[in-house]
């Protein structure tokens, strides 16, 4: 395990002692879900200050990861245009933003293909000349461009490198098209047939009006989030913000200024922040559950082939004898349903018609056996799909519950004299709890593919069960309704008890967490009680 | 100067050189006083199962033309692996390489080269085109009676 993994950098004693003295610390949450504990090892490198920082373990809060909106998204981006014109001495920033565009913002490719043959990599890009545009010759006298067949004064028009010039308006109604054809107009190229030359952002700017140009620099700043695997859209519905996340393999949720809090390497609106588990595990929980395998698993395990035609055949009551019906697409055989032997074998000889001793010694008890393995994992496997579902659910509802939670704010503004600070644990709890049917719904996820009879599997079992159990009693102060509360005193009674079960749940929230994250040794149960 | 003026204007100035300048090979004209519909007819060319042939085309002329390319539709039946039954052709035949200093002339000729050489890789008709690729003789019967039967 790497030690910038948020879990165990953790420090179990500091924890532990804060509690005793009855100082939990009062973290900001909004500060907690923005940072990552973790050593700070982007800053090691072979200087000495640096490496003694290191040596003395101390933990600092850095942040790994950076909500973006749309003027950050653009003086990123100008950052890393700005570093490749100083690295490479490049004056034109038109150029360089298509060469990283070619190389998918890709500043070090960039650098290392620009060094390794420069004029190969200009030519593939479309700009084989890093002069973008060609002055009008002073000796012209006439023009005649070749789109509209209009002459016009040589000063009213524009070529790129190419030098195929047309005029001004018709650059202007080619650019327009192109850009109202949407995110590939960024890869325009000259009008002329054939021609390979690529149309710059500075060209653009100077040939369309205002609003179209804006248009296409809001491509190009879609095409630097698209193609940068370091920058990715908040997948909320409708949210604007994008997230810049430099760890490879972030395991801890990002938290977009929309709110939303996600696995920054799924990406998914649906899937959310995925803690406990890894993001193969989701996949393949996801896949599992979508996959028409699991119909497979039941009819295995509520279904027998028919001897002759192999049709599946369900037995919802009745006796043995069984008629694989034609009108349901079967072939009318009748068999017997325990030993799947022809029917008309039947009778004394096997003890009488509607017992069957050739069971026992048959093929088709083994076949049961394998059904009833099935079924047992079918059991199993609807046993967590169940749970994931229903504390899934609850976060459907989490817009609601935070509007609810709001209007019982107000009400009790209304029926007690307290100030809106006093009201404020009613969020916190509200928060808490969605954070904790979230990490509950993903860890039936974890706990399925456990292995089933670990050590780890018990001591999980107990953390999850701990914590859920917290949570329902957590549920069930806050829904209280305002109209149980006879008075002040009762008010207060209730605050104290909501507030103490949302410390409480963050506890065992942590704890659950932690002890995932720390591979479930025994070590930490003895932490937990 | 707005876009469709550009169309209107290119169209009439393509439109009287034509009439200035015939072709052998093609016609086409204005249908009615809509600049932007065109009728033109392309003759076969020599050599191909098409050869002698008179085929009608419509053109339907956008209005961001030329900035964007004409759709067309031949309305005489041919036999060709890329020109589906209804007359249509793949679009992608002229916007994917089109550029707005190309005229209707020059979309004329593609039309003239695709009669001359088929792509039956990227066929609308995919039995023609099977047969194109495996038995060329009997393609180019068919090809050529009807060529005889429709297209005088």
């Amino acid at each position: 395990m790497s030690e910038d993994e948020m879990y165990d950098t953790y420090d179990g004693v500091d924890d532990d002692s804060a509690e005793e003295s009855g100082n939990e610390s009062q973290l900001d949450m909004d500060d907690e879900e923005d940072m990552d504990y973790e050593y700070s090892t982007q800053e090691v490198d072979y200087d000495d200050i640096h490496s003694s920082n290191r040596s003395n373990s101390k933990l600092t809060r850095q942040r790994s990861f950076e909500v973006l909106d749309k003027g950050e998204l653009q003086s990123e981006s100008k950052k890393l245009i700005k570093e490749v014109m100083d690295v490479l001495s490049i004056n034109s920033e038109s150029a360089v933003s298509i060469l990283l565009r070619h190389l998918k913002w890709n500043k070090e490719k960039l650098i290392e293909k620009y060094m390794d043959n420069s004029d190969k990599l200009c030519a593939d890009a479309g700009i084989p000349s890093l002069k973008l545009e060609k002055p009008v010759s002073t000796t012209m006298q006439k023009f005649s461009c070749l789109i509209c067949l209009d002459e016009l004064p040589p000063s009213q028009t524009f070529a790129l490198s190419c030098d195929h010039r047309y005029c001004l308006p018709c650059w202007k109604g080619y650019l327009e098209c192109k850009i109202g054809e949407g995110p590939e107009c960024i890869l325009a190229t000259c009008p002329a047939p054939k021609c390979k030359v690529r149309v710059h952002e500075e060209a653009v700017k100077k040939l369309v009006e205002t609003p179209t140009y804006e248009k296409y620099a809001n491509f190009i700043l879609k095409s630097f989030v698209d193609d940068n695997p370091q920058v990715k859209w908040c997948p909320a519905p409708g949210c604007i913000y994008s997230v810049r996340c430099d760890r490879k393999e972030r395991k801890e949720a990002v938290t977009c200024k929309c709110g939303f809090q996600y696995c920054f390497n799924c990406n998914d609106f649906e899937i959310g922040d995925h803690m406990p588990c890894p993001c193969s595990q989701v996949d393949r929980w996801l896949q599992k559950a979508s996959d028409e395998s699991e119909n497979v698993t039941w009819m295995l395990a509520n279904t027998k082939k028919c001897p002759e035609c192999r049709s599946p055949i369900e037995k919802n009551g009745g006796c043995m004898h069984m008629t694989c019906r034609k009108n349901a697409g079967g072939c009318g055989f009748e068999f017997c349903w325990l030993c799947r032997g022809a029917w008309s074998d039947h009778g004394s000889a096997t003890g009488g018609y509607y017992n069957c001793n050739k069971y026992d010694k048959s093929k088709a008890k083994e076949d049961d056996e394998k059904a009833a393995d099935a079924k047992t994992e079918l059991e199993a496997y609807m046993f967590y799909y169940h749970r994931y579902e229903s504390h899934k659910n609850a976060m459907k509802i989490a817009d609601e519950q935070r509007r609810n939670a709001h209007q019982k704010e107000q009400q009790i503004l209304s029926k007690f004299d307290v100030r809106s600070a006093d009201t404020k644990f009613l969020m916190e709890a509200t928060e808490q709890l969605l954070r904790n049917r979230r990490v509950l719904q993903y860890s039936y996820v974890y706990g399925y593919y456990l292995d089933k009879k670990s050590q780890e599997r018990n001591l999980f079992e107990y953390l999850q069960e701990d914590l859920e159990k917290h949570t329902n009693q957590l549920s069930t102060y806050y829904e209280l309704s305002i109209d149980k509360l006879e008075d002040y005193q009762a008010f207060i009674k209730w605050k104290e008890q909501v507030t103490n079960y949302t410390r409480i749940t963050k506890k065992f929230l942590d704890n659950f967490v932690e002890g995932v994250a720390g591979g479930l040794t025994t070590q930490l149960s003895s932490k937990n009680n | 100067m707005s876009v469709p003026s550009t169309a209107s204007r290119r169209l009439q100035k393509e439109y009287q050189d034509l009439l200035k300048t015939p072709q052998g090979w093609m016609s086409a004209s204005v249908v009615g006083d809509n600049l932007h519909k065109w009728k033109a007819t392309v003759i076969g060319p020599e050599g191909s199962p098409f050869e002698k042939g008179t085929f009608e085309i419509d053109l339907d002329i956008p209005n961001d033309y030329p900035f964007k390319p004409p759709a067309l539709k031949f309305t005489t039946k041919i036999y060709h692996p890329n020109i589906k039954s209804d007359g249509s052709v793949c679009s992608e035949l002229l916007s994917q390489n089109w550029s707005p200093q190309l005229k209707i002339q020059d979309v004329l000729v593609t039309i003239r080269a695709l009669l001359t050489e088929p792509n039956p890789d990227n066929p609308l008709e995919a039995d023609i085109a099977q047969q194109f690729k495996t038995d060329r003789n009997a393609f180019n019967k068919t090809a050529k009676e009807w060529t005889k039967k429709y297209a005088k």
